[in-house]
């Protein structure tokens, strides 16, 4: 079970970060209309979310805090109290104790400290403005071990009722019941479109499907609005529909019946269907006699099959004859015969199933399918002018139950003798909860199983949804120990549990034994009894879970949800009955809501959108698509080998010198390896190109919205403008600008480096700006864009700008300028000065920035990476930092090298050409070794030794020698060899790294070694200052 | 692109056997995961997937009534794949009539360790057959 438990872990990380990236921003964004109501949903459905992964890690101290975030957003949500700074603070408190608490779990698969202080001040805080004295020792949902059955638990604050709240059919009741009165009056003229008597019937007809139509369009139940818009459509208005055309629309308007039906039955409300019924019923007579004329073709066909043998062709005509009683169902219903209807889809799911291959066909089978279709044929009173009348509901029971038991006999089991609530199976009773989640081969397996000696059954009620070490005992003694039967999930206080039916060679008393060692802490088990022919069976741990009984202390209603269960008593006759309740029908009232207002901004959520995956799953198979380039273009060498083509044509010359009556074998055999060859060279080119596109696909997969980097800025300038008194609103613009996910990497510091300064020393606090005229609030903003092959990033605020003469003064001070040259410089040029290492004006360090360290780093690497910075500014207005990179920065083409051992990586950009030097072509200039190249001399290096790794030796040999170029100088560096062309994908660098001045950056190669990429400008600059110095 | 799955399921423990099942075929994959009908519908809104796979006994809101909201929205593909959903039973009968493109049983109770080995070929073939991709 290791593997599933570490697929647990993984999947627990995967999904907790996905909702604090989510709730972050969010609660940012949070002001006085700051997140809309969808966004509350949304925060607390995510600290819903993590509490249940939480719970299901075992991580208590997780699960508490969480638990208490989403109660206080449970009081938001309802309305009750405003998301204001105070409780944002405190959820901001909240996510970071959730995060912390993340990483401690995913390290150590273990529980961290419990916050005690936090969850203390949480449940305060709500107990504060909830009024109720929900104190913070009352423990979440499962409470640890209890030996009795679980306890019934009130519902949590803000959960019950939920369900009418966010998902009713519709946001806005009122709006239901005016679309609801409007569907009753008007869908019953729906099937004017198949009067025969009239000539404007199908006007008419569209007309309302058109209505009908645009109402639902506006109730967002976009499925209905198109049948409809279709149906409006399909109805010929310059014409009688003729035979086809009428059982086409007849078809379509089954259809919509029935999803007008789902919205009767979710509101309660008549929606017109039994008056279309009865107005339909008028006039299909012929076309419903034709229907079930089908319904008999199609299941003729199936005889034809089973009497021939023809198991294919059985399984096609059975999935055909499933459709057509799914269609002939929807038909019967809109005339208003529901008991037919319930026939026919017990037709239509069995003979799917035949279909699929899921249950085998038998004689019992169709001996039992003959009367149903008796009953359903209404075709001799269709055509005498009788009334269609449904069947008498006692006839669908009786032909029902024949049915059902062709099946068990089908399945080998023997038939169940129903005995009061529940069934005796074997001799054993089981409740008939049981009964439904028992598959005919488990029942089968069940009664053989209990004929051998000294085999017992037993019921156990088991909380699994856990990695503490109990729940991981159980899974692996329920697959090995004992055999698992089945099981059924279990309801409790929106929480899943599960009942397990098992057998085991063990004695009651034995299993008892067993059960305290796997689980002595009943952390898991709450309860276990033996089953036997009575109802209840014999205890042995704890009590069977009460059926929806009444906690002994009043509850605010409504009750738990999850143990309102239909009781299936009833679960072998045909009802289809009312989808289990969610306790929907007892809500309250959803709360007054603000109208519905679309969903377009949760579509700005760009992140929502983009499925995670790790990033070292994509690394890893980029590496892979790598290793399979060599292979291919090992292939594609062993082609390119002349030595293939010789061999054969000297084959050729032997066998043609052979005499005549032996030459055919081998010149057929010639052929063989020719035709060979040719075909393994296409596939290889077709390998080649395969991979081409493969390799763009998998760049694709690491493309992701900047939003990712965007994520991480509301909570950064929220923290920083609160610790500095400043108000500023923050403004993130072209948030699904998409770029590399290396990108994102580097993108990240320098862009909280800069809004750091800008809120530092940019905004200024509220009386300052309002003296200076200016709104109190300060406006920063990210904006991103994509210009060619560039992503551009622009930091803007509008604070109170750089001071040009300040910086300048500065600037001669530190003697970087003088005064007469500061004269001549323009603003833009002068601000630059800022990038200067060590350089800072600012009066006061703040915690973040103005220690004068920063800048210049970023500069720097911003370079490195090929982009640049540019300041503007304007004295009293703001300023703008203007960050560029090109879009492959974190993408290299590089040409892979060994120089002293070291791989190293050359920018391909910056290569002008290679050449291979013999010692006899170096001439001295200087003292400094050269080649002639394009008639200049040009300087050559041996890269080890220019890196500083190596010994600089005179070049004795013939050497390889790459040419770079700044585009202002030239250099050769001699390297021991030339390896192969490759795109490297830039890791984020170090900062010791960042340091050297030739080295851009690193990367990792797929056999995880590491390359140095170079910095060609800083390279060509270190070799000049040598040069200099050994001048 | 592959075909992006929604899973749909109370038990953690499934959804994780599910998914892996989903993700044994290279032509599909699990775009999200939802733990209720609720949570289910809203990631339907979000995601737009090729196809739901939907439990039906899950707290809060159930499969069926997940269902029965998302067909009036959505022409969606969804197969049924629950303990519940035994040949002939009720709330299979159920979840045909509210137009499940299939409906699958679990082999052995709502936490179905064995799902994989005893369904996970079904499973991927209902997919399959479900999106019109060719029989693999």
């Amino acid at each position: 079970m290791n593997d599933l438990v570490e697929t647990l872990w993984g999947q627990f990380g995967v999904e907790t970060e996905e909702h604090l990236d989510l709730i972050e921003p969010l609660l940012a964004r949070a002001g006085p209309d700051g997140v809309d109501a969808d966004g509350i949903g949304q925060l607390f459905r995510s600290f819903h979310s993590i509490k249940g992964l939480a719970r299901a890690m075992d991580l208590l101290a997780m699960e508490r805090v969480a638990h208490q975030s989403e109660n206080l957003l449970g009081l938001v949500r309802d309305g009750s109290v405003p998301l204001d700074a105070r409780l944002v603070d405190n959820l901001l408190q909240a996510v970071d104790s959730l995060k912390a608490l993340r990483e401690v779990a995913i390290a150590t698969r273990a529980d961290g400290e419990m916050p005690d202080e936090l969850v203390d001040q949480l449940a305060r805080m709500f107990a504060a403005l909830s009024g109720q004295p929900v104190s913070a020792a009352s423990p979440p949902p499962p409470p640890p071990a209890s030996t009795s059955a679980p306890p019934a638990t009130a519902p949590e604050p803000g959960e019950a009722g939920d369900s009418s709240a966010v998902f009713d059919l519709h946001e806005d009741p009122e709006m239901l019941a005016i679309f609801v009165e409007m569907v009753q009056t008007r869908l019953p003229e729906l099937a004017l479109a198949l009067d025969a008597e009239r000539t404007d019937g199908g006007a008419l007809a569209a007309e309302a499907a058109e209505a009908i139509s645009y109402a639902a369009t506006v109730m967002e139940f976009q499925r209905v609005a198109e049948d409809l818009e279709r149906l409006a459509r399909s109805i010929p208005t310059d014409h009688q529909p003729d035979a086809e055309e009428r059982r086409a629309l007849l078809l379509q308007i089954g259809d919509i019946r029935e999803q007008m039906a789902f919205v009767g039955e979710a509101t309660g409300q008549d929606v017109g269907a039994d008056v279309l019924a009865d107005v339909l019923a008028q006039f299909i007579r012929d076309d419903l006699a034709s229907l079930i004329q089908e319904l008999a073709d199609a299941y003729g066909h199936i005889e034809m099959d089973a009497s021939e043998g023809d198991l294919d062709a059985l399984y096609t005509d059975s999935g055909e004859f499933a459709e057509v009683a799914r269609r002939v169902f929807a038909v019967v219903s809109s005339v208003g015969c529901q008991s037919l209807g319930r026939l026919l889809l017990l037709l239509a799911d069995v003979y799917h199933r035949v279909a699929s291959g899921d249950l085998m066909p038998a004689i019992e089978l169709f001996e039992a399918t003959t009367p149903i279709l008796e009953a359903v044929d209404l075709r001799a009173a269709l055509t005498a002018g009788d009334p269609i009348t449904d069947l008498d509901p006692a006839v669908e029971a009786e032909l029902s139950r024949g049915f059902r038991q062709a099946l068990a006999v089908m399945s080998g089991e023997s038939i169940a003798e129903t005995a009061g609530a529940g069934a005796v199976v074997a001799g054993l009773h089981l409740k008939p909860e049981m009964m439904e989640v028992l598959s005919g081969d488990a029942q089968a397996r069940l009664t053989a199983a209990l004929g051998e000696a000294g085999t017992y059954a037993y019921e156990l009620t088991l909380h699994l949804e856990s990695t503490s070490e109990a729940a991981g005992n159980f899974v692996e003694w329920l697959s090995t120990a004992v055999e698992s039967i089945t099981n059924r999930t279990v309801l409790m206080d929106t929480e899943s549990w599960f009942e397990f039916l098992v057998l085991a060679k063990l004695p009651p008393e034995e299993m008892q034994t067993q059960l305290a060692t796997l689980d002595p802490g009943l952390d898991c088990l709450k309860a276990a009894a033996q089953v036997t022919a009575e109802p209840g069976g014999r205890p042995l741990v704890g009590a069977a879970p009460p059926p929806a009984a009444a906690p002994s202390e009043p509850p605010p209603p409504p009750p738990p949800a999850a143990v309102a269960r239909v009781p299936s008593g009833e679960a072998a006759s045909s009802q289809p009955a009312a989808p289990p309740s969610d306790g929907e029908g007892q809500a309250r009232p959803a709360p007054a809501r603000p109208a519905a207002k679309p969903a377009v901004e949760a579509k700005g959520q760009a992140s929502s959108q983009v499925l995670r995956v790790r990033s070292e799953t994509i690394d890893g198979f980029m590496s892979q698509i790598s290793e399979l380039r060599v292979a291919v273009t090992g292939i594609a060498m062993l082609n390119e080998d002349t030595r293939w083509p010789t061999a054969l044509a000297t084959l050729r010359r032997v066998i043609e010198a052979l005499p005549s009556d032996t030459q055919g074998e081998g010149v057929n055999a010639l052929q063989v390896l020719a035709d060979y060859l040719r075909q393994v060279r296409g596939f290889e080119e077709r390998l080649d190109s395969l991979l081409g596109r493969l390799n763009a696909n998998a760049l694709d997969l690491r493309v992701v919205p900047i939003d990712t980097i965007f994520n991480r800025f509301p909570r950064a300038v929220r923290d920083l403008a609160q610790a500095q008194g400043k108000d500023i609103r923050l403004v993130l613009e072209g948030r699904d600008v998409r770029v590399d996910k290396g990108m994102v990497e580097l993108l990240v510091d320098p862009l909280m480096h800069m809004v750091r300064n800008g809120i530092d020393h940019g905004i200024e606090p509220p009386d300052q700006r309002e003296a200076a005229g200016k709104p109190a609030e300060a406006t920063l903003a990210l904006r991103a864009q994509q210009r060619g092959a560039e992503v551009v990033v622009d930091v803007v605020d509008d604070g109170r700008g750089l001071d040009v003469d300040a910086i300048g003064a500065k600037a001669v001070e530190r003697g970087l300028t003088t005064a007469a040259e500061l004269a001549r410089l323009t603003p833009r040029q002068i601000f630059r000065f800022i990038f200067a290492p060590g350089f800072s004006t600012a009066k006061q360090v703040t915690e973040t920035s103005g220690r004068g360290v920063g800048m210049d780093v970023v500069l720097t690497s911003v370079n490195k990476l090929g982009g640049d910075i540019e300041i503007s500014s304007e004295r009293g207005r703001g300023t703008t930092i203007t960050l560029r990179l090109p879009l492959s920065a974190a993408l290299q083409s590089a040409l892979l090298v060994e120089a002293d051992g070291q791989f190293l990586g050359i920018p391909e950009r910056h290569i002008t050409a290679i050449a291979t030097v013999a010692p006899d072509q170096i001439q001295y200039v200087s003292g400094q070794p050269a080649i002639v190249h394009r008639n200049a001399f040009l300087p050559i290096y041996p890269l080890g030794a220019l890196l500083g790794m190596g010994e600089a030796q005179p070049i004795r040999d013939v050497r390889q020698v790459v040419i770079l170029s700044n585009g202002r100088n030239a250099i050769g560096v001699a390297v021991d060899r030339l390896l192969r062309r490759q795109e490297l994908f830039l890791k984020d660098l170090h900062p010791a790294l960042a340091a050297l001045p030739a080295i851009g950056g690193a990367s990792v190669l797929g056999d995880g070694r590491v390359v140095l990429v170079l910095d060609v400008d800083g390279l060509i600059q270190v070799a000049q200052r040598g040069a200099a110095a050994a001048a | 692109m592959p075909k992006t799955i929604l899973i749909v399921d109370d038990s953690f423990i499934m959804r994780t056997i599910i998914k892996d099942i989903v993700e044994s075929d290279g032509d599909l994959s699990v775009c999200g995961m939802a733990e209720n009908g609720k949570v289910g519908l809203q990631k339907v809104r979000e995601l737009k997937p090729d196809l739901v796979l939907l439990d039906i006994e899950m707290p809060e809101m159930s499969g069926l009534e997940m269902l029965k909201r998302l067909m009036l929205v959505r022409r969606q593909k969804v197969i049924i794949i629950s303990s519940v959903a035994q040949t002939g039973s009720p709330q299979a009968l159920e979840a045909r009539r509210l137009g499940a493109t299939d409906v699958i049983a679990k082999p052995s109770g709502a936490m179905s360790l064995d799902l994989n080995e005893k369904k996970g070929h079904d499973i991927v073939r209902a997919i399959r057959r479900a999106l019109e991709l060719d029989a693999a």
